[in-house]
């Protein structure tokens, strides 16, 4: 298992730097994914790493061996493409036999260690296909099994399931899972959907705008967030300007009671606002708007005489809502904008 | 059937089609089959026809028969092989390489493309007469060895005109048809993108074999297409090698042209058995060479 360091890494398109001075360290045999919007550098960053661009500046390290002068062929860190690139020219098996036979692996054998991997993604019956006659899930699987056949110091995925629909997605993820357990390959992908990378990844990188903004395992982005930028990015809506003196928040809500301290945006995740009880700290509330959206509906309230907006998320929302509950555990201080 | 809306305009669909495919083609094919088919056709009658006497027919097969047993044809033949063959072949090569080095992005580029676009726009006759001015024993480049006293007289410069190995028609030929194969490739390399080769290179392949196993294959139909195009007009093409070539063994075309316009118009059938017979062996290489390269497409 290899584990890859990134130091400084810089990409320059022009002027601009489309990944600016990014440092990393990946641990043997972890999944990380790599996350942000479109246009955020982060295929960028997977290019360098697999040597397909030279960074402008900065280092890639693999294992503590510098690689950032080794050709693509070199590094073993093999990139499976989105939309698969499969070599038109060739048959499912030769596609997959094809890291192999630049090894100078025998053909017996190369046909064997192909078929088997093919099996292992359940395509066992479509080796003489052609790329052109498979669909897009199978060519997407054909693509790893031809990067996982090489055992591969790493695998660098490029939004390994954005071109699949709904149901291939859930099947293609779990097979991607068992298969990265069972090589114990150091996984990086990289995916603009935050779901994705919550469900794959040991450890979340967000980066906006060239640069990392948070690294931490899925639930350290998801419940403490870095700042409101990467709040917003996994979904949250609740962000109130103000001041904490330790006991109790002041903001367009009025006092709301948490252990916040000093001038900052005090957030809470829309499905963490209670509805039901009326506990102690219970703020008075009214209901402006509600709308379904599939698994929870999302509620707009009032609260506080400020005019304060808080927005809710709940499974089953009661007919009336007189007052909400912010749960202290839930309310997380952001530095001030 | 469904209307477009184009710039605030409601562009009604085109109506079914009713009238037969053959009816459409009709007006092509009858330009085709009559243009081509005819002068194939006109000139096969005359290449059988012995008496020379306008309105006159003798039918006879003789002048296929001293075009045939004539070792000068052959010789023709054999050099007209040679000039579209290795004209052919240089091309490609020159014309991938070059198309290789402009779809990169340097600086320069647009310049670079422009200049090896130039010459796609300069007459065959033109080139060639630049060549020979540059290259013959007493062009520019003779001149130029002879003052800097690399030679000692004209006879001294290697023969690069009117020589038996046809250099300067070969030289001509890749010197025009470098641009035009560069281009065709080009936009081959750009329709299947860099992204192909970049897997190749993640799975282990170097430059060379990530080109080699997974590029040419996909641009190999384009290339050979240019390829066949260049053989083909390399092969029947009357003005270099009257031009630039030696006077024995003349080009096929050449060749037919003199006994086209002998004073003894007794040859005249030989003329028209040569051209057909240049039109049936050209049609038989290329036929031969894009099975051979499977021009049909990457299955």
């Amino acid at each position: 298992m290899t584990g890859l360091r990134l130091e400084g890494l810089t990409a320059r398109y022009g002027d601009h730097a489309a990944v600016a001075g990014l440092d990393l360290a990946v641990a043997p045999g972890e999944r990380l994914a790599l996350l942000g919007p479109s246009g955020c550098g982060k295929t960028t960053t997977l290019r360098m790493i697999a040597g397909l661009l030279a960074p402008a500046a900065g280092r890639v390290l693999m294992d503590g061996a510098d690689v950032t002068r080794h050709p693509p062929e070199r590094r073993q860190a093999v990139l499976v493409f989105q939309s698969g690139m499969l070599f038109p020219s060739m048959s499912v098996e030769q596609n997959v036999a094809f890291g192999l036979r630049m090894r100078g692996v025998p053909r017996a054998a190369r046909r064997d260690r192909a078929r088997a991997m093919l099996a292992r993604v359940r395509l066992d019956g479509l080796a003489d296909r052609r790329p052109a006659d498979l669909s897009g899930g199978q060519a997407q699987r054909v693509a790893l099994a031809r990067a996982l056949v090489l055992e591969p110091r790493l695998l660098l995925l490029d939004e390994p399931l954005s071109s699949l629909d709904a149901g291939l997605r859930d099947e293609m993820r779990e097979l991607v899972l068992a298969l990265q357990r069972e090589s114990g390959v150091t996984t990086i992908m990289v995916t603009h959907d935050q779901a994705e990378a919550v469900a794959m990844a040991d450890r979340i990188a967000l980066m906006l705008d060239g640069r990392l903004r948070q690294v931490g395992p899925p639930e350290a982005l998801w419940h403490r967030p870095a700042d409101a930028q990467v709040a917003r990015f996994f979904g949250g809506v609740n962000f109130w300007p103000g001041r904490g003196d330790g006991t109790r928040f002041d903001c367009a809500l009025g006092p709301v009671p948490c252990a916040a301290e000093g001038p900052g945006l005090l957030t809470i995740r829309p499905e963490a606002v209670r509805l039901d009880a009326a506990g102690p700290g219970a703020l008075p509330a009214r209901e402006t708007g509600r709308r379904f959206l599939g698994a929870v509906t999302r509620l707009r309230l009032v609260v506080g005489a400020d005019g304060g907006e808080v927005i809710a998320d709940s499974p089953a929302p009661p007919e009336t809502i007189t007052q909400v509950t912010l749960p202290r555990a839930a309310l997380h201080l952001l530095p001030p904008p | 059937m469904r209307s477009l809306r184009w710039r605030g305009r409601i562009i009604p669909a085109a109506p079914v089609r009713t009238v037969p495919t053959w009816v459409l083609l009709t007006p092509a094919l009858v330009v085709v089959l009559g243009l081509f088919g005819g002068g194939l056709a006109l000139g096969a009658l005359r290449s059988l026809d012995a008496d020379p006497l306008p309105g006159q027919m003798a039918w006879s097969l003789a002048a296929w028969g001293r075009v045939l047993g004539d070792g000068g044809t052959w010789a023709s033949f054999g050099l007209s092989l040679w000039i579209a063959g290795a004209s052919t072949l240089l091309s490609v090569l020159f014309g991938v390489a070059v198309a290789l080095m402009l779809r990169g992005a340097f600086r320069g580029r647009a310049l670079a493309s422009w200049l090896v676009q130039l010459n796609l726009a300069v007459p065959h006759l033109v080139g060639a007469v630049g060549i020979l001015y540059l290259l013959s024993q007493s062009g520019v480049l003779a001149r130029i060895a002879f003052a800097a006293g690399a030679i000692e007289g004209p006879a001294d410069f290697p023969a690069l005109i009117w020589d038996p190995w046809a250099a300067g028609i070969v030289l001509q030929y890749v010197w025009k048809e470098v641009p035009f194969l560069a281009l065709v490739t080009l936009a081959a390399l750009q329709g299947i993108g860099r992204d192909y080769e970049a897997a190749a290179r993640s799975l282990g392949a170097g430059p060379a074999r990530a080109f080699a196993h997974v590029t040419w294959p996909q641009i190999r139909p384009a290339v050979t297409g240019g390829a066949v195009i260049v053989f083909a007009f390399a092969f029947g093409a009357y003005e270099i090698p009257a031009l630039l070539g030696a006077s024995y063994p003349k080009a096929m075309p050449v060749l037919a042209w003199e006994r086209f316009t002998d004073p003894d118009l007794a040859r005249r059938p030989e003329a028209m058995a040569l051209a057909l017979l240049i039109a049936a062996l050209c049609g038989a290489l290329v036929l031969a060479g894009a099975r051979g390269l499977r021009l049909g497409g990457v299955r």
